[in-house]
C-alpha cells in the first residue's frame, strides 16, 4: 500500500516557533538569581604559567567568585576522550580513570592553545564578569609554538604533553602497504598529489552556551547546554569529570541553532558552570560570543595529504596510497582522534574498485584549537583527495574524467562490496548516479559552452565528484574495534495516550534536522495517527531514553529504525487487545488506517484509539497482557549504511582577476528511503553550501606563534545565499539492508562531494594554463597566481 | 571595556547635536549605527554617549541646484544609501555614486546606512569614497565653531581617517553639475562585503572624442582614498581607446598605499586595480556608444 504520510514533503512542525523567534535557545533562558560566568583564556598558544593573581578581580563590582585551576584540584578531573584511533598504540594526556584524557577545564601551569582556560569569574552581570577578567594578572613564560603536525613531529619540537612523546597521538593505518607499493611500482601510469585540506571553523548560527542550577536540598543539578549529545555528556560529566551520581544531573539541550559536529563535545565551560552553581548555590550561565566560539570550539578538517594513484593506460585504477598528517590541535576533543583517522583513511577508495589501497595517518598534537568533526568529516577530506587524483589520472592518460570513473566504479551487482580498507558497502548504483548527473549537466554540450565562455574572455570548467560516505554510526561491536569507548545504539519509546494522542521519546537530539516532523511521519504512517496528534520528545535526559547523540548522519538511520521497530511492538500488543475485544484470533487481524479488523470482515473492527482505551481501562484485557500501550526499543545497527552521490559543478573563471563564479551545481544522491523530501532538500542545500564554503572561502589562519588570525566573521568568510546558484537535485534510491526503514544518512553527503566537484571544475577551467592543482580555498589571488605564476 | 550602559541622545537641532559632542569627550555621532555597533561590541572603540542624528530632519533628501544652465545636486548627509541607489537624478548624471551606494553592504544595511555616516565612519574604506572623489564632491559640515566645506580630495586623510573634528557633523554633500559619465567597479570582500578595492571613474569627452576631463578615485583597503592622478594624466587629452585604457591601467596603482589584508596581497591588488580601471573605462566607452 502506498504511503500516505511517510515520504511526503509535509511542512516542518518546528518552523512556526523558529520563524517567529519564539523558540528559546540557552541564551534566552533567564532564571531567578542567575549569575554569569566568564572564562579567562590564554592569549598565548604555548606558555608556562608562572603565577596567577586574582586578588584585584575578586574585589571588582559584582564579582561573586574567581577560581583558577588550583581550585579544581581534587574536585574535578580532566575531560576524557572517548573516540581514539582504533587498533593502534596511542598516547594521550592523562586521566585518573585510566582512559584517555583531554586536559583539565582550567590549566594550572601550562597552556597549549589560545583558547585554553586559566581562570573563571562569576559576577552578577555578564559585563561585570568580563571586566573582572581584565583585572586578573597572569604571568606567562611564552614557549615556542607548533601549529602544523609536521612541525610538531619534528625532532626537538616543543612538547605539548608529558605523556605524549614527540606529540604523536597515533600512527594509524588501514589497507595493505606492501601490495599497494608493489602495484604502484608496476603501474603504467602514476599520478601524485600533495595537498592541504585546510582547517575550517564550523559556524552554526548559535554559539555555545551552558547554564547550570544546583538544588542544595536534593544535591541535584540541571544543565542547560547547547549540545548534540545530552545523554552522553551527562554520563561523561558525572562519571569522568565531576564524580557525581548520574541521578543527580539532568541535562536539557533546548533548541540548538546548528552544530555541524561542533557541539558533540564536552567543553570546559560545562563542568565549570556546574561547579560554580554548587559553590554559589545560584544558577550560573556562561554564553560564548562569536569570537570566543571561533577561538575555543573544535575546528575541522586539517589533513596534509600526500597521495599516489596508479593505473593503466586504458583507465583502470590499480592502486591508491595516502600518507596524511592530521592536526588534532592542543588536546584530543571528545571524539576527535577517531574522526581524524578512520573516517578519512577507510574512505579513500570512494566508489571505485581499487585492487590495492593503503592509508596511513600521523595524528599529532599542535598549539592550535582542538580538532573535531565537521559535516562530512573524514569522508570529505578523502573524497577531495581521491577525486582530484582521478581527474589528474584522466588528464595524464588523455581520457574523459567521466569515462575513467565509469571504468572503475564498484557495480551494483558487487554489493555488498568490501573496499579493502574496512568498509563493507551495503548498496548503491554509482554508475547510475553519475550518468544522471551528466545528463542533467548536458555533459555532451559543455565543450560548446566552454568555447562560448572563452569568447567572452572567461574560462568554463566542469568538475565531477563521485563518492561514498559511510554514515549511521553505528554497529556498537564494530565501533568498539574502531576505538569508540562506548555503545553507539539508539533508543526510542512510544506511548499511546487514552485520548488518541501519541508521544514518542527519543534519545537522539535535533539541532536543525526536523526530528519533530520526520519522526512523527514514521509513527503516523505506521499507526494511522495524524501527525499533529504526535509529539516527539527529546533533548531532556529526564524522561527520554538514553541516546548516543546526533552526529555522523545518524539520527534518521539510527533513531528512526528504533522508532519504527517500536511501532511494531505497539501494534503487536494492540493486536492482542483488539483480537480479544473482537473475539477473534490475533492471526486473523488486519491493521489498516488506524483500525484493526478481522480479515475479510471489514465491518468487524476496532480502532487503535478504542484499543488503546481498552488497554488503559484494563477492565477486560487478554491474559498475560499488561495494561496500557507503551513500548521501548534499543536498536543497534548490524552495520553502517553507505549513502553515495555524484555531483557536478560548473564554474566560470575570470583569468584576468582569478575570480571564480559558481554557475551550476548538480547533486544526484542516494540516501536510501527518504522520510520527507522537503527536509531532504534542505539537508542537501545546507550540506552543499558547507562544502562550497570550504572550496571558495573558508580557512582558519594561524600565524607561526599560534595566534588565530581569522577569529571573527569579518576575517573568516562564509558563503552567502545571494552568491549561490540554484541547486539541481535528483535522487537514486537504493534502500540499505541495514535498517528497517531502508534509510541512509543524509546530513553530510551534500558536503562530501562539493569541494571535489568545485576543485575539479576549477582545474578543468584552467587546463590551458597547465594548472594541475590549487589548494582550497580558491580565492581570486590564488587562482590568479596559478594562471600567472610570474605575476601580472 | 564592553559598555554595559551607554548614554543616548537624539537631538533635533544641529546646534544641540554639536553641543553634546563638544561637552562630552566620550561621545560619538551615530547615523545608521551599523558599523558603530559592531565596533562597540568588538571593543574596538570606546564610547560613553551615542548622539543619534536621525532626528535632524533637515539632513535628509536630495535637492537639485541650478548652476547656470545646468543642475548640480545637494544630498543631505542623513539620506539613506538605498535612496541614493535608486534616485533617478543620480542614476542619470552621477552613476558612480548610485552604483557605489548600491554596492554597499546588503539591502538592509543600505536602508539603514546614511551617506554622512559611511563617509565619516568608513572613511576611505567606504564604497562612496571613490565615487565622491570622481564626482568632485564638496562635503559641507557644521561644528561648534561654525561651518566649512571640504573638497572630497581633502576630506580623506592619509591615516585612513577623515579631516572631521570630534564635534563636526557632515550636513550635506554637493555634487557639481557635470556632463561626465561615471561608474563604479568593486572587488568585494567575501566576509564583510566591503570593498577590498573600489574604483570610480568619471570621464567627459569633447566633440572630437578626446578626454576633456577625467577623474578616477580609489577606495577600499587603502591607507587613503584618493584620485588616481597618474592614470588620469595618461588619459587626458587623448582618445579613449584601448591603448589609452591600457596606459591608464598600467599606472592605476601608482601612489596607492595598500593596507594589510588577509584576502589579497598588495601586488595582487595593484594588478587588480589596473584590471578594474580598464574595465571601468571600457564600460564608459560602451555607455557613451
Amino acid at each position: 500500500m502506498a504511503n500516505k504520510v511517510f515520504g511526503k514533503p509535509i511542512k516542518r512542525k518546528e518552523d512556526p516557533a523558529f520563524i517567529q523567534g519564539a523558540a528559546p535557545f540557552v541564551a534566552d533562558i533567564h532564571l531567578p538569581g542567575m549569575a554569569h560566568m566568564e572564562i579567562l583564556r590564554s592569549p598565548h598558544a604555548h606558555a608556562r604559567i608562572r603565577s596567577i593573581d586574582t586578588s584585584e578581580a575578586a574585589k571588582m563590582p559584582g564579582v561573586l567568585k574567581v577560581i583558577t585551576g588550583h581550585d579544581l584540584v581534587g574536585r574535578m578531573k580532566p575531560l576524557p576522550c572517548v573516540w581514539i584511533p582504533g587498533g593502534v598504540e596511542s598516547h594521550f594526556p592523562l586521566h585518573p580513570q585510566d582512559i584517555p584524557g583531554a586536559g583539565m577545564p582550567l590549566q594550572t601551569d601550562h597552556v597549549r592553545f589560545i583558547g585554553d582556560g586559566v581562570a573563571a569569574v562569576v559576577a552578577e552581570t555578564r559585563y561585570q564578569a568580563m571586566d573582572a577578567l581584565r583585572a586578573i594578572r597572569v604571568d606567562y613564560e611564552v614557549l615556542p609554538a607548533v601549529t602544523t603536525p609536521e612541525a610538531a613531529l619534528a625532532e626537538n619540537a616543543p612538547q605539548l604533553h608529558d605523556s605524549v612523546p614527540g606529540n604523536l597521538n597515533a600512527y594509524w593505518t588501514c589497507g595493505d602497504s606492501a601490495s599497494t607499493d608493489a602495484a604502484i611500482a608496476d603501474a603504467e601510469v602514476v599520478v601524485e598529489l600533495d595537498l592541504l585540506n585546510q582547517r575550517t571553523i564550523n559556524s552554526p548560527i548559535e554559539p555555545r552556551g551552558a547554564l547550570a542550577t544546583f538544588d542544595p536540598v536534593t544535591d541535584e543539578f540541571v544543565l542547560y547546554a547547547s549540545t548534540q549529545s545530552p545523554h552522553n555528556h551527562r554520563l561523561i560529566l558525572c562519571y569522568y569529570v565531576l564524580n557525581i551520581s548520574l541521578n543527580k544531573l539532568r541535562i536539557i539541550a533546548p533548541n540548538v541553532g546548528g552544530s555541524f559536529g561542533t557541539k558533540g563535545y564536552v567543553y570546559p565551560d560545562m563542568p565549570l558552570v556546574l561547579f560554580m552553581a554548587r559553590e554559589l548555590k545560584r544558577p550560573i550561565k556562561w554564553q560564548d560570543s562569536r569570537q570566543g566560539y571561533m577561538r575555543s570550539t573544535v575546528q575541522g578538517r586539517d589533513h596534509k595529504q600526500r597521495a599516489v594513484l596508479a593505473g593503466t593506460r586504458d583507465g583502470k585504477i590499480t592502486a591508491l596510497r595516502c600518507t596524511s598528517h592530521a592536526n588534532l590541535g592542543a588536546y584530543p576533543s571528545t571524539i576527535g582522534p577517531g574522526v581524524a583517522t578512520a573516517m578519512m583513511g577507510r574512505s579513500i577508495t570512494g566508489p571505485y574498485a581499487i585492487p590495492a589501497a593503503f592509508c596511513e595517518v600521523y595524528a599529532a598534537f599542535t598549539n592550535t584549537v582542538p580538532l573535531g568533526a565537521q559535516r562530512g568529516s573524514g569522508r570529505s577530506e578523502a573524497t577531495f583527495m581521491t577525486e582530484r587524483l582521478v581527474d589528474l589520472f584522466a588528464a595524464e592518460i588523455g581520457m574523459d574524467p567521466a569515462e575513467v570513473r565509469r571504468r572503475n566504479f564498484v557495480q551494483p551487482g558487487d554489493m555488498p562490496y568490501d573496499n579493502g580498507l574496512g568498509w563493507l558497502y551495503d548498496s548503491g548504483d554509482y554508475p547510475e548516479l553519475l550518468e544522471r548527473a551528466l545528463r542533467q549537466a548536458g555533459y555532451a554540450d559543455l565543450p560548446a559552452l566552454k568555447e562560448e565562455a572563452k569568447a567572452r574572455g572567461r574560462r568554463l570548467g566542469v568538475g565531477l565528484a563521485s563518492f561514498v560516505a559511510v554514515s549511521g554510526v553505528g554497529p556498537s561491536p564494530r565501533m568498539a574495534k574502531e576505538g569508540m569507548l562506548g555503545g553507539t545504539w539508539e533508543a526510542a519509546s512510544i506511548r499511546c495516550e487514552p485520548t488518541g494522542d501519541v508521544v514518542a521519546t527519543i534519545g537522539s537530539k535535533p539541532h536543525g534536522q526536523s526530528h519533530d516532523t520526520v519522526f512523527a511521519q514514521i509513527i503516523s504512517e505506521r499507526l494511522g495517527v495524524a501527525v499533529d496528534r504526535i509529539s516527539i520528545r527529546h533533548s531532556d535526559t529526564m524522561g527520554t531514553p538514553f541516546g548516543q547523540g546526533s552526529y555522523g548522519s545518524r539520527s534518521f538511520s539510527m533513531a528512526g529504525p528504533a522508532l519504527y521497530l517500536t511501532c511494531d511492538k505497539i501494534l503487536q500488543k494492540a493486536c492482542l487487545a483488539a483480537a480479544h475485544k473482537l473475539n477473534a484470533s490475533p492471526d486473523e487481524m488486519v491493521f489498516e488506517n488506524g483500525r484493526f479488523y478481522v480479515d475479510g470482515q471489514m465491518d468487524r473492527g476496532i480502532t487503535l484509539l478504542e484499543t488503546t482505551l481498552a488497554l488503559w481501562y484494563a477492565w477486560d484485557i487478554p491474559d498475560g497482557v499488561e495494561p496500557c500501550l507503551e513500548a521501548t526499543t534499543f536498536w543497534d545497527a548490524p552495520d553502517f549504511n553507505y549513502p553515495s552521490g555524484a555531483q557536478i559543478a560548473l564554474v566560470e573563471v575570470d583569468p584576468e582577476t582569478g575570480e571564480v563564479e559558481l554557475k551550476r551545481f548538480i547533486a544526484v544522491s542516494d540516501v536510501g528511503v527518504i522520510g520527507n523530501p522537503m527536509v531532504m532538500e534542505g539537508q542537501l542545500h545546507g550540506g552543499i553550501v558547507h562544502g562550497l564554503g570550504q572550496a571558495l572561502f573558508e580557512q582558519a589562519i594561524y600565524d607561526d606563534d599560534g595566534n588565530l588570525i581569522s577569529d571573527t566573521l569579518e576575517r573568516y568568510a562564509l558563503p552567502k545565499a545571494a552568491g549561490l546558484p540554484h541547486f539541481e537535485l535528483d535522487f537514486v534510491t537504493s534502500p540499505t539492508p541495514h535498517n528497517p526503514l531502508g534509510a541512509k544518512g543524509a546530513g553530510e553527503i551534500g558536503t562530501v562531494g562539493a569541494t571535489a566537484a568545485v576543485g575539479n571544475a576549477l582545474c578543468d577551467a584552467l587546463r590551458e594554463y597547465g594548472v594541475r592543482h590549487i589548494d582550497m580555498p580558491f580565492t581570486p589571488e590564488k587562482v590568479w597566481r596559478a594562471i600567472h605564476p610570474h605575476g601580472g | 571595556m564592553l559598555p554595559s550602559t551607554l548614554n543616548y541622545a537624539a537631538p533635533t537641532t544641529l546646534g544641540a547635536a554639536v553641543d553634546l559632542l563638544a561637552s562630552h569627550p566620550d561621545a560619538v555621532f551615530t547615523a545608521g549605527s551599523y558599523r558603530l555597533l559592531i565596533d562597540l561590541k568588538m571593543q574596538r572603540i570606546d564610547a560613553g554617549t551615542l548622539v543619534d542624528l536621525r532626528k535632524l530632519t533637515e539632513l535628509y533628501g536630495i535637492a537639485s541646484v541650478e548652476e547656470g544652465a545646468a543642475y548640480g545636486v545637494e544630498i543631505g548627509a542623513m539620506t539613506a544609501l538605498s535612496t541614493l541607489a535608486n534616485d533617478v537624478r543620480l542614476l542619470a548624471h552621477y552613476g558612480a555614486l548610485a552604483e557605489a551606494a548600491s554596492a554597499t553592504g546588503d539591502a538592509q544595511i543600505r536602508n539603514m546606512a546614511a551617506l554622512g555616516g559611511t563617509l565619516a565612519y568608513d572613511a576611505s574604506a567606504g564604497d562612496v569614497a571613490a565615487a565622491l572623489l570622481a564626482l568632485d564632491a564638496v562635503i559641507h559640515t557644521h561644528h561648534s565653531k561654525g561651518q566649512r566645506s571640504l573638497d572630497a580630495a581633502d576630506f580623506f586623510t592619509s591615516d585612513g581617517k577623515t579631516a572631521l573634528r570630534h564635534d563636526e557633523i557632515i550636513t550635506m554633500v554637493a555634487l557639481p553639475s557635470t556632463s561626465a559619465s561615471s561608474i563604479y567597479e568593486k572587488f568585494t570582500h567575501p566576509a564583510t562585503l566591503e570593498a577590498i578595492i573600489g574604483v570610480a571613474a568619471a570621464v567627459t569627452l569633447d566633440d572630437a572624442g578626446r578626454v576633456a576631463a577625467c577623474r578616477l578615485g580609489v577606495c577600499g583597503s587603502v591607507a587613503q582614498a584618493k584620485r588616481l592622478s597618474a592614470a588620469e594624466a595618461a588619459l587626458l587629452g587623448g582618445a579613449l581607446d584601448e591603448a589609452a585604457i591600457a596606459g591608464a591601467a598600467a599606472s592605476a596603482a601608482d601612489g596607492v598605499e595598500w593596507l594589510p589584508s588577509l584576502q589579497a596581497s598588495a601586488e595582487y591588488r595593484a594588478h587588480r586595480l589596473g584590471v578594474m580601471t580598464a574595465r571601468a573605462l571600457r564600460r564608459l566607452v560602451k555607455a557613451q556608444g
